[in-house]
């Protein structure tokens, strides 16, 4: 049975009914028309593909980061006023024992020998502005950052996060942020420059946190010991690595030398 | 042109047309800033939590 292409508006069909053998140039003028459609297809499909990838740059680079530097104006306004109104309390502080899991913090009921004490804020709510961090040797965070509680996606939008289930920062132990490194603001972008003797400090209600970079390293997203607990008082910074890719994390190593804490801790 | 096609198909009067066509433009918009921040977030920059 020999068949004949046959065009019908957009539709093409293959008849099994004709018997009618194909006429070369009648094919041939077919064959020019499909060529001409696939071409005009592919033409306006590249131009749309690269209409919505251009939207996708621009939305990721600066209408997020428009947003999250408005954000981050009224969210340092909203720290600097906490910092005023947070409740703060002193209690005494032993070293911990540090057991292969992680130090464990005496209880401070048992404690009866004055010693060192510990300035304690209240824990900041889910989402809300708490702390500034500033890196004197980045552009980018000279003037400060915002600090809010939690790493949720909708956190992270407004700065940098803090994980709730660690420290806060000043206190013992291994104190933990994320921030974006490419959209949202990009509060962590010059991540990688950062080296070991670099001051980031971090103010809270308690007063300003000084933390010395001690050591960065490059792990898989996965990989939650880097925010395990840690003998003394650590801040540890994660941000996506490398730059325009979520493949791995960039993580910085700071330790507290210097803030309202630093004597009591380390003493 | 062939938006101008889209907006005359609309149906209703020309003042439902213009709001069917508002409406249609800010649904759209939403799915697409939408559909941005999540290839943003899974492809780009997650923010760079450990989990």
């Amino acid at each position: 049975m020999v068949g004949k292409i046959e065009y019908s508006g957009s539709l093409w069909a293959m008849s099994d009914t004709m018997t009618k053998v194909a006429d070369p140039v009648e094919g041939s003028a077919d064959k020019g028309r499909i060529f001409i459609r696939v071409v005009r297809f592919l033409g306006w499909a590249s131009i749309w593909l690269g209409l919505f990838l251009l939207g996708f740059v621009a939305h990721q680079l600066f209408v997020t980061t428009f947003f999250a530097q408005q954000n981050n104006v009224a969210l340092i306004q909203e720290a600097e006023t906490s910092f005023a109104t947070v409740e703060i309390t002193e209690i005494p502080y032993v070293a911990p024992d540090v057991a292969p899991g992680g130090p464990v913090l005496t209880d401070p009921d048992d404690v009866d020998l004055p010693g060192p004490v510990l300035r304690v804020e209240a824990a900041p709510a889910e989402g809300e502005s708490f702390a500034i961090i500033r890196v004197p040797s980045l552009d980018r965070l000279v003037d400060g950052w915002a600090v809010v509680e939690g790493v949720s996606r909708r956190n992270l939008k407004n700065g940098v996060g803090h994980m709730a289930s660690t420290p806060l920062p000043g206190q013992p132990g291994n104190v933990v942020f994320s921030g974006h490194r490419t959209t949202y603001g990009a509060p962590f972008h010059e991540f990688d420059e950062l080296v070991p003797g670099d001051i980031i400090e971090v103010e809270t209600a308690l007063g300003v946190h000084a933390y010395e970079v001690r050591e960065t390293i490059i792990v898989r997203p996965t990989e939650i010991w880097v925010t395990q607990p840690r003998e003394g008082a650590w801040l540890t910074l994660t941000t996506c690595n490398p730059k325009f890719s979520s493949r791995e994390r960039l993580v910085i190593f700071a330790e507290l030398v210097a803030g309202p804490n630093f004597e009591a801790i380390n003493g | 042109m062939r938006i101008v096609r889209w907006f005359n198909a609309l149906p209703g009067p020309r003042v439902v047309q213009v709001i069917l066509a508002f409406v249609i433009f800010v649904v759209a918009f939403t799915a697409l800033m939408f559909v941005y921040d999540w290839m943003g977030n899974n492809l780009l920059d997650s923010g760079g939590t450990i989990s």
